[in-house]
């Protein structure tokens, strides 16, 4: 009998038991299906691959030849809990990629009913679960991130050619993760306006399906609060405080944005 | 195998409250033998008759326009499935552009071919029987021929309910033979399971391997030795081959070749998309000086060159290592099987 056969029934077990569901046993007021759509882009343009060229913070000109990154535990949090309301917990792991649309889409089936105002999630996966070998599919992807470089699995490979000083042609590549076995995962938290004029479309109702467009700005990463120079930095598994610099980037590279707009 | 059982736990877990969402996302746990779990073939699930029916298919020369050829002829089961020769020749004796793919794991790929022009073995099987400088058949009299014989018909019935002879049956068939191509117990997978030791060399190597400073890992990421992607890995300025591009007609895509699977490795000489080294030892001297920043030059490759470097530099001491870790992931298991080779009758 292969491992997977062995874990079903306890897997079972948990589902059957509730452990998985916390106490989410009755959904009195009805669930609805949620979509997170993940989206790229660069100041107000999509992301383009190959071809054209971004200017940071720093005045590096780069493009992009690669983009693929892991987010995991989603929470959202509702706006109010004056009818019962309760938050939503999803503990996950999703795989994206920019060269493959379908990974750019997350589906939250059998979310309760209510106005959430919060989102939180991880990006990357944090440290607790973050093991080798935990995610086959991130193995097959080329995520895993060395043992003796602190094993588990990288948050973001973001790879491309910028010009350097004194012109020419370089290339970086921001391979983020648990360097040295520290957790640089990067706790995001997304407020959301569920109901006034500027919503973000995040109101589930019953038997309904609500989008909701997580974008991430790539400049940010290199902008913002730190500055990025690209001819500063190689290729940075190894270096503690590209990793920590970076970590603090990526707070502010998340908004949500209209899935209509 | 405790570490297992506590591996899977953990992921247990998430698969159940993932049920809260009805979302999975990646999680899942490994095989026993250390290969991720195998994809589903829903539109062609491997039954024993498709397989046997395969088999007998992908070493019978009755695929090709003069009866002469078969699949087996350039993926010699030996060399890893692949061909030792640098370019295959087909019936008439005309030579390919590029050296015939290994067959290592293909359950698990998205794309086949070094570019990536079919996305499923069914798609692959299609093309080399009709290509005029491989097997050079018409695929309408293959299926006659195929079904003229006399103990097909029966074989056809019990891999697909009847005997009916179809093109979309005899590349199915093959797809399920060839998904059957799993190595998995080379040095490497048995030193992961404790079963065996490795050497120093092999230790350094594997370091080395899994490391930023020989960057083999990324592309070449275990436990299948391959991301399934396509890279420009610096071969050539100007890559004579369209490579990726002539498929998906993008220019970012040209000089990319699909990343093969280092699983026997050292039996699957000469190397490369056209053949061009012919040994392990010539491999890494391309990787350790002789990388050219093309325009497609994967980054991961590329920011090894940033300040002039044309390489990544090995020491030969740490070219041995990377040899002695490269051995270890052949399988005589795999290319001694008996139950891939020719069937017996």
């Amino acid at each position: 009998m292969n491992s997977r056969a062995r874990l079903l029934p306890l897997a079972v077990l948990l589902l059957a038991s509730g452990l998985g569901c916390s106490d989410k046993t009755t959904e009195p007021v009805g669930t609805g299906t949620v979509v997170i759509q993940f989206s790229h882009v660069v100041g107000s343009a999509d992301l383009q691959i190959g071809g054209v060229s971004y200017v940071n913070s720093s005045g590096n000109e780069y493009t992009v030849s690669n983009l693929e990154y892991v987010v995991s535990d989603f929470e959202f949090h509702v706006e109010s809990t004056a009818n019962g309301e309760e938050d939503f917990a999803w503990e996950g792991v999703h795989y994206v990629t920019e060269d493959d649309a379908a990974t750019k889409t997350l589906t939250f089936a059998d979310v309760p009913a209510a106005d959430y105002g919060e989102m939180h999630f991880v990006f990357g996966i944090a440290a607790a679960k973050n093991t080798d070998g935990a995610f086959p599919e991130l193995d097959t992807a080329g995520m895993a991130w060395p043992p003796a470089m602190g094993g588990g699995y990288h948050y973001m490979r973001h790879e491309g050619l910028f010009v350097p000083t004194g012109g020419g042609t370089a290339s970086y590549t921001t391979h983020l993760g648990p360097s040295g076995g520290a957790d640089y995962s990067i706790p995001v938290t997304i407020a959301l306006d569920a109901t006034g004029p500027g919503r973000h479309g995040f109101a589930v109702a019953a038997g309904e399906t609500t989008t909701v467009v997580l974008q991430m700005d790539v400049n940010q990463w290199y902008t913002a609060p730190n500055d990025y120079d690209f001819n500063d930095y190689g290729a940075i598994m190894g270096n503690a405080a590209a990793q920590a610099l970076l970590q603090e980037n990526g707070a502010t590279v998340w908004s949500s944005v209209d899935p209509g707009a | 195998m405790i570490v297992r059982w506590k591996l899977g736990i953990v992921v247990a877990g998430a698969l159940a409250l993932a049920g809260c969402s009805g979302e999975t996302g990646p999680s899942d746990t490994p095989n026993d033998d250390g290969l991720p779990p195998m994809p589903e073939f829903p539109d062609n699930p491997t039954t024993p008759g498709g397989v046997d029916l395969g088999r007998r298919l992908f070493h019978d020369p009755v695929l090709s326009g003069d009866g002469t050829q078969s699949c087996a002829d350039c993926h010699r089961q030996a060399f890893a499935f692949g061909d030792p020769r640098q370019f295959s020749f087909g019936i008439h004796g005309d030579a390919g552009t590029r050296n015939a793919s290994t067959i290592v794991n293909p359950a698990w790929q998205t794309s086949q071919f070094w570019d990536g022009r079919a996305a499923t073995l069914e798609d692959q099987a299609v093309s080399p029987v009709q290509n005029p400088i491989e097997m050079a058949a018409d695929w309408s009299v293959v299926v006659a021929a195929v079904a003229a014989d006399p103990d097909y018909p029966a074989a056809f019935a019990a891999a697909f309910g009847t005997s009916e002879v179809t093109q979309e049956r005899i590349v199915r068939a093959i797809a399920q033979f060839e998904r059957g191509f799993v190595s998995a117990d080379s040095k490497f997978d048995r030193e992961r399971r404790g079963e065996v030791a490795f050497s120093a060399a092999e230790i350094r190597g594997r370091d080395l391997f899994f490391s930023e400073e020989a960057e083999c890992f990324h592309c070449h990421a275990a436990p299948l030795f391959t991301d399934g992607r396509f890279h420009d890995i610096g071969l050539d300025l100007d890559p004579p081959d369209e490579g990726r591009a002539a498929a998906t007609g993008v220019v970012f895509d040209r000089g990319k070749f699909k990343t093969p699977s280092l699983r026997n490795v050292e039996v699957s000489a000469p190397y490369m998309h056209d053949g061009r080294f012919a040994t392990l030892e010539e491999v890494l001297d391309h990787y350790a000086a002789g990388i050219q920043r093309s325009p497609n030059l994967d980054p991961v490759l590329g920011v090894q060159l940033n300040g002039g470097a044309t390489g990544l530099g090995f020491t030969p001491e740490q070219r041995a290592d990377l040899i002695a870790f490269l051995k270890a992931l052949t399988d005589p298991s795999f290319l001694q099987n008996p139950d891939l080779g020719p069937p017996s009758s």
